[in-house]
């Protein structure tokens, strides 16, 4: 066993991503034993006893438990899968063969194919060039970056799972009370419990944080109660951390995009986990289609990648759109620079067009270059002459391995970016996720921190080198304006989970704004630190809400801090963590993204925004966070029925809260500790950056960032020492409202001047979906169910009562009349049959002697 | 001694068969028809025989099927009687006329 771990270590992540979903599995399998034993509970026998051993009719605790283990197994193996990976002297071909394995999952036509099927004409003239096969491949490739992720999702995912054995505990009940809702209509709070605001602040949370009323009436109006769900939460949470494990260890987008949907369904379940409730369900469906809407870009993207380049596997797309070059060890590197070129005006002698490098200027298509793998392309010297891949030819034919026009591939990128943008969560497809607070807490958490949102800024790391210089800007904009967008919401929101769910939304942008300006390391950075202090944030919210029993109306706590002394403290560091307080890990990261920023902008002044967005949402954020904490845990209680039965939260729950406080401060530290520059984090990161980046010399300076980088560096303390000083003024501002004195009734009502009110509707991004897209498909509808409607009396004649309808009575009615006619047939008297009998067969043979003459 | 050859045994046996087919298409007892079947069986057999006597290449196949036709027959006949008695012990006749219970 450890002899087969030791040759090939890269299969501990397999087993890793693995061992989630056999706890899924096994929970699965109870269950579904348990629901097929129920029939038999009263009758004794096997059957009975069965469905006894597996807990009965309250949930069972030890499925919770086994899931729990197998998932910090998981991380155990991810932790010693990191530190193996960070100790492996191999490189190349070896460090390959430890580190990543490909297997076929369908493979239709022949084995040694990799050419796109686009190449056809080639195709019938090479006969060396094999035919396109349908290949879909299975794989795992670990590099820093996975290895990292990895890490991150698996510890916190441990974490979460044991705040959730205490968090969930209504759950292990036999029956669980669903409350009453208080008003029937579905324009209720989003309560966790469903409980809705006060008459006296009606107005401000109904605006604020109703669902928009196009989706039905709800049932509301009684409560209800129903059996426990623990063993099926448990069941959701790790098909969710398998889903996510598995679409980081992945080699391909294919495998990427299935991982993607069932990531994509299991928040589904997680959201409407009390499905019960009208909001729930209404939440997670908002999240699965505003989801698909993203999913369609992201599969336009991967059709693309597939027609024209043949293949999915990263690093195979990245060879073939970048010219290949040797480096100093004459081993080639995936690296340079998309090579565009134009039609040529001759063609070759097949008739063929031909296309070279462009005289000026930029052509209209880009190149695509042989993946170099033994076995392909035999018969072809690749760049067309004879010594190899040293230089790209001033003029050549790529005829040869295919071009690809430009604006497919800008659109193949954009489609690729549109599904992250709606698992991520940015604008214009962010509004699913504040309402996806309707899930239980640490569903929250582990959608925020380790898994869904992470995956879209994962894979926008991973397909870096994929993106043309316009969909990177593209990329840096869509954050920009994501995170000063969800930021100034969450300046005003009073429920405590969204105002974080927001202030995710802000980080996320923060993340895509670096990774489209070239800041590769510090967005990813900024995933990890983010991940690991947001998870703490909702932990913390979490155990706030169990201690309230329930209510997340900010407005209604205060001076919490002498009662959850622990949870305070975590929750202070989360915060200031998120603020970027110097030596905790937000600062690093953050850090690094604005300074990113403003390498960028001191090259590119026409781009100003991108510096300043994130530099006024740096205080905003500071401002948010600190007016959270000083709402819920200082100054008097608002709500003293709540305060007097305020508890601290067991220490089940403490304890994570705890681990993942530590984490916050020290994930990013490296040596010396007060250096921005110097976390150990980022420079493990930096390991698996694309290699793209800092090519100074190349002729292409639209995606040449070695300026950006060198400015980011000279400027790096003005950067710091401004977010920094934002981060201070926010933070105090705060301290200033609503620390001091007890709040202003205008700061937490809806009472407000209209921008107040504006931030409050966050935007009404809601209400114009609802009026541009939502209406007229509802409206549609119900004019194709009115055509459909019998007609109460038969001489309103309908449309459809005489068409479909009556196509289809006709039909009816046709086989019932000829069904009377042929009644008359059967006389019952034997001689009719005999007679008909011998006619008929005297007629046939009649036919046949006449036919066959 | 003339030889004969297939037509008569032809004409025989279509002789037969008409019997057997008009027998059995214009009695009403159950009796009767069962003896029209029989006929009906019967110039088969003819057939059978005859031709696999005056076909060469044919060696004893019409014969051994002749044999199956009468041994068929027979199970067929105690099928047919034990019916007929349950349907005269139901319906004290033999006439099929009135057993038209199942007519929709």
């Amino acid at each position: 066993m450890f002899d087969w771990f030791q040759a090939v270590p890269g299969r501990l992540y397999v087993v890793g991503a693995l061992l989630p979903l056999a706890a899924f599995a096994l929970l699965l399998v109870a269950g579904a034993v348990r629901a097929l034993c129920r029939p038999f509970r009263e009758h004794g026998g096997f059957a009975s006893r069965l469905y006894w051993a597996l807990g009965g009719d309250t949930p069972l605790k030890t499925g919770a438990y086994l899931a729990t283990a197998f998932m910090a197994g998981s991380a155990v193996l991810g932790i010693v899968g990191l530190a193996n990976f960070l100790a492996d002297p191999t490189t190349g071909e070896q460090h390959a063969a430890r580190w990543s394995e490909r297997v076929d999952w369908i493979r239709l036509g022949p084995l040694d194919s990799a050419s796109p099927p686009v190449w056809a004409e080639q195709r019938a003239r090479f006969t060396s060039i094999p035919k396109p096969a349908l290949a879909l491949e299975l794989g795992y490739k670990i590099d820093h970056l996975t290895a990292v992720v990895f890490t991150m999702v698996t510890v916190i995912g441990t974490l979460i799972f044991v705040f959730s054995l205490g968090y969930m505990k209504d759950e292990t009940q036999k029956t669980v009370e669903e409350p009453l809702p208080p008003t029937p209509s579905p324009k209720k709070g989003g309560g966790e419990r469903g409980e809705a605001a006060p008459s006296e602040a009606a107005s401000a949370s109904e605006l604020a944080h109703s669902p928009p009323p196009f989706l039905g009436e709800g049932v509301g109006g009684r409560g209800s109660s129903r059996r426990g769900r623990y063993g099926r939460f448990f069941l959701y949470l790790s098909l969710f951390s398998f889903s996510m494990l598995n679409l980081v260890i992945a080699d391909n987008l294919f495998q990427v995009f299935v991982s993607w949907e069932l990531v994509g369904v299991c928040s589904f379940f997680l959201i409407g986990f009390y499905y019960e409730r009208p909001s729930a369900s209404r939440a997670a469906n908002k999240a699965f289609i505003v989801n698909r809407v993203g999913d369609a870009g992201f599969l336009i993207g991967i059709l693309i990648a597939w027609t024209y380049l043949g293949t999915l596997n990263f690093d195979e797309m990245n060879r073939r759109v970048r010219s290949p070059e040797r480096d100093s060890h004459t081993r080639l590197d995936n690296a340079n620079q998309f090579v565009r070129v134009s039609p040529s005006d001759e063609k070759d002698r097949y008739g063929t067009p031909q296309y070279e490098l462009p005289k000026q200027g930029e052509g209209s298509h880009l190149a695509l270059f042989p993946i170099v793998k033994p076995g392909h392309f035999d018969g072809i010297q690749p760049g067309g002459h004879k010594d190899g891949y040293a230089s790209i030819p001033a003029v050549a034919t790529y005829t040869t391995y295919g071009v690809i026009p430009y604006w497919l591939f800008v659109v193949m990128g954009v489609g690729i970016f549109f599904g992250c943008m709606g698992k991520s969560a940015q604008v214009p497809l962010q509004t699913w996720l504040p309402d996806a607070m309707e899930g239980p807490t640490p569903v929250s958490a582990l959608i925020h921190a380790a898994t869904m949102v992470a995956a879209g800024v994962y894979l926008v790391g991973r397909c870096f080198p994929l993106f043309a210089p316009e969909v990177l800007l593209t990329i840096a904009y869509i954050g920009a304006i994501t995170l000063f967008i969800s930021a100034t919401i969450a300046l005003v929101q009073t429920d405590i989970k969204r105002v974080l769910a927001y202030s995710t939304c802000s980080q996320l942008g923060f993340m895509m704004l670096a990774l489209g300006i070239g800041g590769w390391v510090a967005g990813l950075l900024h995933l990890i630190t983010h991940a690991f202090f947001k998870a703490l944030l909702f932990l913390c919210s979490g155990s706030v809400i169990h201690g309230c029993h329930h209510e997340q109306d900010l407005r209604k706590m205060g001076g919490l801090k002498a009662k959850m002394p622990i949870t305070a403290f975590t929750m202070l560091v989360g915060v200031l963590a998120i603020s970027g307080a110097p030596l905790l890990s937000g600062w690093y990261s953050k850090d690094m993204i604005l300074s990113s920023a403003l390498g960028y902008v001191s090259v590119h002044p026409e781009h100003v925004l991108l510096f300043a967005l994130p530099i006024v949402t740096a205080g905003m954020t500071a401002y948010y966070m600190f007016r959270l904490w000083f709402l819920a845990f200082t100054g008097t209680p608002r709500d003293h029925h709540i305060h007097d039965h305020v508890h601290e939260s067991p220490l089940v729950m403490t304890l994570p809260l705890i681990v993942l406080a530590v984490l916050s401060i020290g994930v990013a530290w490296g040596w010396p500790v007060w250096d921005a520059e110097a976390s150990a984090l980022g420079h493990v990161l930096h390991k698996a950056e694309p290699v793209s980046l800092y090519k100074a010399e190349s002729d292409n300076a639209k995606l040449d960032f070695a300026a950006e980088k060198k400015a980011e560096h000279h400027l790096h303390l003005y950067a710091g020492a401004a977010a920094l000083g934002m981060a201070a003024f926010g933070a105090y501002m705060a301290f200033g409202v609503f620390y001091q004195k007890t709040p202003a009734r205008d700061s937490l009502y809806a009472t407000g001047p209209a921008w107040y009110r504006f931030l409050l509707g966050k935007w009404y991004f809601d209400e114009a979906y609802d009026a541009a897209i939502v209406k007229p498909t509802l409206s549609l509808s119900r004019g194709a169910a009115s055509a459909d409607k019998r007609p109460p009396e038969p001489e309103s004649r309908r449309f459809d009562w005489f068409t479909l309808d009556g196509i289809l009575n006709a039909l009816g009615q046709a086989a019932g009349v000829l069904g009377a006619v042929l009644r008359g047939a059967q006389t019952g008297l034997v001689r009719t049959y005999v007679l008909a009998l011998a006619l008929t067969a005297a007629l046939l043979l009649g036919m046949l002697a006449v036919l066959a003459k | 001694m003339n030889e004969v050859g297939l037509t008569p045994f032809l004409l025989l046996s279509a002789f037969l068969f008409a019997c057997g087919a008009v027998c059995v298409a214009s009695k009403r007892n159950a009796i009767g028809i069962l003896m029209g079947v029989e006929l009906i069986l019967n110039a088969a057999n003819v057939n059978l025989v005859a031709f696999a006597r005056f076909n060469t290449s044919f060696r004893l196949e019409g014969q051994v099927f002749a044999l199956m036709v009468v041994v068929l027959a027979a199970a067929e006949a105690a099928v047919a009687l034990a019916i007929i008695l349950n349907f005269y012990n139901n319906h004290a006749t033999v006439d099929v006329d009135e057993a038209k219970n199942l007519k929709g």
